[in-house]
């Protein structure tokens, strides 16, 4: 590490999500243009839209998300998906939003969707 | 039936005459109807990956309803009910939470595992109760000490209760009265024509060193109908199921770690040695009547709650009998629509452990009044990991309830507050009472039925008849 020369720490460990398919952040020093490829390579699946807007409706339901996760009238959410979270509160009637549902089901094969947010602490 | 005394004399003299000259007599067992009710005791799919904050909160969400409605008919609808987020100190209201005892005599690793280098040996308690114990009452994001009138020795962790009192100005809520989970209604019980009966045997404790051969031989024999006069033989026609409630396998066939297996190059494990007797054992039961396996404490299946069947390739013979039934450790069931629900007694065990209460009966009718099966797991009993559901909660209350594996026979007729009627069961060790209990269905009476062979008095006499 110390042999990257004169590039600031925080542009060759850039706060990412994980996602999978990508490389750990170790490897991907030296591949640092990569990271931005494999991001539009995931947006290429909803419609064609400007990069920009693309990037904050995506951080607006992940946002929405987040917030169902964290809130204590649904319960616990470590250890189970998201999915499985909302149908107990709605069995509970609790009465979860339907937004929740549409984004988690519309993004059913992305984890970062689907799984809660403390999904990679291994609790 | 079985205990009249001129019947009695008159099935001796039968017994000790001739025999009798009727060949055609053809004494057939009575089956009546059955139905499983096990489904929510299979554990399809286990995933461990999961904390056990999920059960809590599920059992509260569920019971919590149910608790309110009991609350609001003992208190009325005019003192509120709060959060413990909301209260304020002074104001009488109601709250509803899971109770936690917070024992120090309570074995806890984290207390171990710090004091590693001092470490005495403990000596084994029988419980685990103390003075000092306090109550403590959480709901899903707080927690508050509760003092007043509530009696901690008798409670236990798990249990979801409703509490009327008020917070006092030191931050603990002082409670003037509780109450718990409403008995859930009984189905109706159908009315038979004929006496039926079942059989309910536990503890059998098969492989062990304790040699209870001979009475079991005698248990099976009597069962099958081959024991007694035709009187004896038409009587027991009439049971129609056999439940063996766990532990049929002895704790010393559980292969420990720390004993050296296989040392000699002939010596077969005792577990297989235990299966193979148990295996013969079920085949004479089987081909004779219903019978209804279930797992116990020492028995090869998964050791937490709810324990799956044992399988059905440990018992070739047996399995090859649509009579053999091998089901999950809590069992609930309709026999000739008799709602039957039993446990092979870890529930009622650990409760006992863990609370001043020693009388297994007592516990059982607690557990009937706070609603839940095993309140302590998974606290103290080990227990699966559920998150959408918790089935040990009582969704209908049934007409016998029993546990296994206890020190000694008991039953007792509870009533419940809308006019429930349970028969309560505590079902004792066959390996330590030669007991087994049969229940008449039609009337809900039961009886034990022992086989001990009572040694004759030790007076020199040498038995050894073979001299």
């Amino acid at each position: 590490m110390s042999k990257q020369s004169s590039r600031p720490i925080t542009e060759i460990y850039k706060a990412t999500r994980k996602r999978e398919g990508i490389v750990t952040k170790v490897e991907n020093a030296g591949k640092y243009e990569a990271k931005s490829d494999i991001k539009a390579k995931n947006k290429t699946e909803t419609k064609p839209k400007c990069e920009q807007e693309v990037a904050v409706d995506e951080d607006q339901e992940l946002e929405l998300l987040k917030q169902f996760d964290l809130d204590s009238k649904f319960g616990p959410c470590i250890g189970i998906t998201r999915l499985e979270r909302w149908e107990r509160a709605a069995k509970h009637r609790h009465i979860p939003p339907q937004q929740v549902k549409d984004i988690i089901l519309s993004h059913h094969e992305d984890q970062l969707y689907t799984q809660c947010l403390w999904n990679e602490y291994h609790m | 039936m079985f205990g009249d005394v001129e019947k009695l004399t008159e099935k001796a003299n039968a017994l000790l005459s001739d025999p009798s000259t009727d060949r055609n007599l053809h004494l057939e067992r009575c089956r009546g109807s059955y139905e499983s009710h096990c489904e929510r005791f299979a554990l399809m799919n286990p995933n461990f990956c999961r904390q056990y904050a999920h059960l809590y909160a599920e059992r509260l969400e569920q019971q919590r309803v149910f608790v309110l409605l009991s609350a609001q008919k003992k208190w009325g609808s005019r003192i509120p009910v709060r959060k413990l987020s909301e209260l304020t100190v002074g104001e009488k209201c109601v709250v509803v939470g899971t109770l936690f005892k917070h024992m120090e005599l309570k074995p806890n690793i984290l207390k171990e595992v710090s004091e590693e280098h001092n470490l005495l040996p403990k000596p084994p308690r029988r419980t685990f109760t103390d003075e000092a114990d306090t109550l403590i009452l959480e709901d899903e994001v707080q927690r508050t000490v509760l003092v007043g009138d509530i009696d901690v020795l008798t409670s236990v962790t798990g249990v979801i209760i409703a509490v009327m009192g008020e917070e006092q100005e030191d931050g603990h809520f002082r409670v003037d009265e509780f109450c718990f989970s409403e008995l859930p209604a009984q189905l109706s019980r159908p009315v038979l024509q004929a006496d039926a009966y079942i059989a309910i045997v536990s503890g059998l404790n098969v492989g062990g060193h304790v040699d209870t051969m001979l009475s079991l031989q005698l248990l099976i024999d009597y069962l099958t109908g081959v024991l007694g006069g035709e009187n004896d033989q038409a009587e027991v026609a009439s049971i129609t199921r056999l439940i063996i409630a766990g532990n049929s396998l002895s704790k010393s066939t559980n292969d420990s770690a720390n004993k050296t297996k296989y040392v000699t190059r002939h010596a077969q494990a005792d577990s297989v040695e235990g299966v193979k007797a148990l295996d013969d054992i079920l085949l004479q039961l089987v081909a004779s009547m219903d019978v209804d396996l279930m797992a116990g404490e020492s028995d090869p299946t998964n050791f937490m709650l709810p324990q799956q069947p044992l399988h059905r390739c440990m018992f070739p013979q047996a399995a090859k009998y649509e009579t053999f039934h091998n089901v999950t450790n809590p069992y609930e069931a309709d026999v000739s629509g008799i709602r039957l629900l039993g446990t092979s007694g870890q529930n009622v065990t650990d409760i006992c452990r863990f609370s001043g209460n020693d009388d297994p009966v007592e516990v059982l009718e607690k557990t009937l009044l706070w609603g839940h099966l095993a309140p302590t797991a998974p606290d103290t009993l080990a227990c699966y990991p559920y998150y959408n559901e918790d089935p040990f909660i009582l969704t209908s209350c049934p007409h016998i309830y029993f546990a296994a594996n206890q020190p000694s026979f008991q039953c007792k007729n509870f009533e419940g507050p809308a006019g429930q009627k349970v028969l309560l069961l505590t079902i004792p060790r066959f390996s330590e009472t030669s007991t087994c209990v049969i229940v008449n269905l039609r009337s809900l009476d039961c009886h034990p039925i022992s086989f001990e062979m009572r040694a004759p008095a030790a007076n020199g006499i040498d038995l050894d008849v073979d001299k």
